[in-house]
């Protein structure tokens, strides 16, 4: 169904005087209610590509907080100077005009899940059929002794992206010759396993290109290890030798504190000195979730493998960050492709429709130094009641430079693409 | 065969080796230059290949032609490529493949499944991909514009 056809059918129901008495309530009575949670990356594609399946037999509500959305993915490519602001933050006017959803601008605050409705920060009451929950992540900010959301503003985070991405970047833009930044990774699981070494290329290719080749950057890891490794180990031997310097957990012993107006991470090892600190805690899924009951002890909510159903409440799909996806990570990527699976049992539920066997697709770009990308993915299904893994893919080492720059490409072409198929 | 500067793909097949013919091939203004080879095409018998992917190419692409493509299951799975794959694309990297014809699909996804083609993710995303759901891939791309 098209989005011409529903705005036409909008304008006959406009048109028609006889309709025009009582269409509200032709239309509370005959049409379900879908209410999504969150317009990132999960709850944004599941409200298009659901409008565009239902056209007119659903009414479908999006409820967020913000005026427009600014992706996670490709912040680190803003902060490298690759991208502007600007075309990493997209509005949901396409949304709203081309798709007759209805965008609440509000926080929901609380679910009432025996009435099956949404509560508001603006003071509204949202009943559902079928409510849909991706609200990304939560931060732990005391999960790094020392650090807080206020001290966030001198020691950004920048792992929502915003405001923080903007702190960040003025703050990269600032380094002199000869000064450090450390970063302290996120413990298992977070969003984005490749963002931390993404980001660290980045600062480091900006570092580079200015000229600032005094300056060096310390990752302290929680992590033995982390994603695409050798990939991105090799990368920055080869692009920006001697500039960074990672640590696991078997050296530097663990964090012990953080100063943040001193710029210092103590750890069992030693203390590091920095003139940025760049933080990201630990994670879990987004508070509306956790007030639900929606989680488990382990922080994140646990679902159908095949569906994406909450296995809490069967009228409640979780996706994205949010929800325990198996071996599935963390990623828009993620949460795009959980989105269709979502959205063909949403239509099952509340139509006709058929329901078929659930795919699931990731992939994870990352960009090293100018046109050199590299890439990690997988394709998942569910396999006795959990989402795992059926064929995979891994840039390789000894790939040639135009392998390489083919990846960077695809990237680009990737973000327009799920950008699109979020926001239309 | 088009020799304004564009590159081509000459394919041949030859099932009793159970190889295919790749020619590939580069025409200028004064004529073309093509270089062929033999590429012994592996059988992969593994669970992520997919049920039936221990055939042959030439008679999985065969078979999935011979498959009635189910539309419905298509546009579903379809969801999945259109993230990247829109109905215009932003560069070369990611082509559109909304209209491809269904007998071009199936060769060249199949293709992929049998790592003749080259794009580690699409190897990947075909590796998984059992016959009929490529038949019904197939299908509903091939009746988009
Ligand atoms: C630096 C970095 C780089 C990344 N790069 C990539 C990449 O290259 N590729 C990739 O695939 N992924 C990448 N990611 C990960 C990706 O951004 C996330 O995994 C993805 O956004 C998750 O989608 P989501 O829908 O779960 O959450 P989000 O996209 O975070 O969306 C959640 C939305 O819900 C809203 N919200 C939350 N609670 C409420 C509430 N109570 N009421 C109303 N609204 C609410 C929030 O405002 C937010 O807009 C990256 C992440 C980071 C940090």
């Amino acid at each position: 169904m098209s989005s011409v056809t529903r705005r036409t059918f909008n304008k006959l129901i406009g048109a028609s005087a006889g309709a025009m008495a009582m269409p509200g309530i032709l239309r509370a009575q005959s049409r379900k209610n879908v209410v999504i949670i969150g317009g990132g990356a999960g709850g944004a594609t599941t409200a298009r590509h659901l409008a565009e399946k239902a056209g007119d037999a659903l009414n479908i509500t999006l409820i967020e907080d913000s005026e427009k959305y600014t992706t996670c993915f490709f912040s680190n490519l803003y902060l490298g100077g690759y991208r502007d602001f600007s075309s990493i933050t997209h509005g949901y006017d396409r949304l709203v005009n081309d798709y007759g959803i209805r965008k609440v601008t509000a926080r929901a605050e609380e679910i009432d899940r025996s009435a099956q409705q949404v509560r508001t920060s603006t003071g509204e009451t949202i009943p559902y059929d079928r409510l849909v929950v991706s609200p990304g992540i939560d931060l732990i900010y005391d999960s790094v002794p020392g650090y807080s959301e206020e001290l966030s503003e001198i020691a950004p985070h920048a792992w929502k992206a915003g405001p923080q991405t903007q702190i960040l970047k003025s703050k990269i833009d600032a380094l002199k010759n000869g000064d450090q930044v450390v970063m302290v990774a996120p413990p298992n699981p977070y969003r984005c396993p490749p963002g931390p070494y993404e980001r660290v290329s980045m600062i480091a290719h900006i570092l580079k290109s200015r000229g600032l080749d005094d300056c060096g950057i310390v990752v302290l890891d929680p992590k033995e290890k982390f994603s695409k490794q050798g990939l991105f180990s090799a990368g920055w031997e080869k692009y920006y030798p001697g500039m960074v310097e990672w640590y696991g957990p078997n050296i530097h012993g663990g964090i012990k504190e953080i100063d943040v107006e001193a710029g210092t991470v103590t750890t069992d090892f030693d203390t590091f000195g920095s003139a940025l600190l760049n933080i990201i805690p630990a994670q879990r899924a987004g508070r509306i979730a956790v007030e639900s009951g929606l989680t488990n002890d382990s922080g994140f909510c646990p679902i159908d493998a095949e569906s994406m159903r909450s296995t809490v409440d069967k009228n409640i799909f979780v996706l994205g960050d949010a929800s325990i996806a198996g071996a599935m990570p963390k990623s828009g990527s993620a949460a795009n492709s959980q989105a269709k699976v979502v959205v063909m049992h949403l239509l099952a539920d509340l139509t006709d429709a058929r329901v078929f066997p659930t795919r699931y697709l990731n992939t994870c770009w990352s960009l090293v130094e100018t046109n050199d990308g590299i890439k990690v993915g997988a394709q998942y299904a569910n396999k006795d009641g959990a989402i795992a893994s059926t064929s995979s893919f891994i840039s390789q080492n000894d790939e040639s430079e135009d392998i390489r720059k083919q990846t960077f490409e695809e990237s680009l072409a990737w973000y327009d693409g799920i950008t699109k198929d979020m926001f239309g | 065969m088009d020799c304004h500067g564009s590159t081509f793909r000459y394919l041949a097949r030859d099932w009793h080796i159970t190889g295919r013919i790749l020619c590939a091939g580069r025409c200028f203004i004064s004529g073309c230059l093509v270089v062929c080879g033999i590429v012994m095409i592996p059988h992969f018998a593994s669970a992520e290949t997919g049920k039936s992917s221990d055939l042959p190419l030439g008679e999985a692409i065969g078979q999935v032609l011979a498959i009635e493509g189910d539309a419905e299951y298509g546009a579903y799975l379809a969801t999945e490529c259109v993230t990247c794959h829109q109905q215009e694309s932003a560069n070369h990297a990611i082509p559109v493949i909304e209209g491809l014809p269904r007998d071009y699909f199936v060769e060249a996804m199949l293709e992929y499944k049998y790592r003749v083609r080259e794009n580690t993710l699409m190897q990947a995303v075909m590796g998984s991909l059992g016959l009929e759901e490529l038949s019904a891939l197939a299908t509903y791309f091939s009746t988009k514009d």
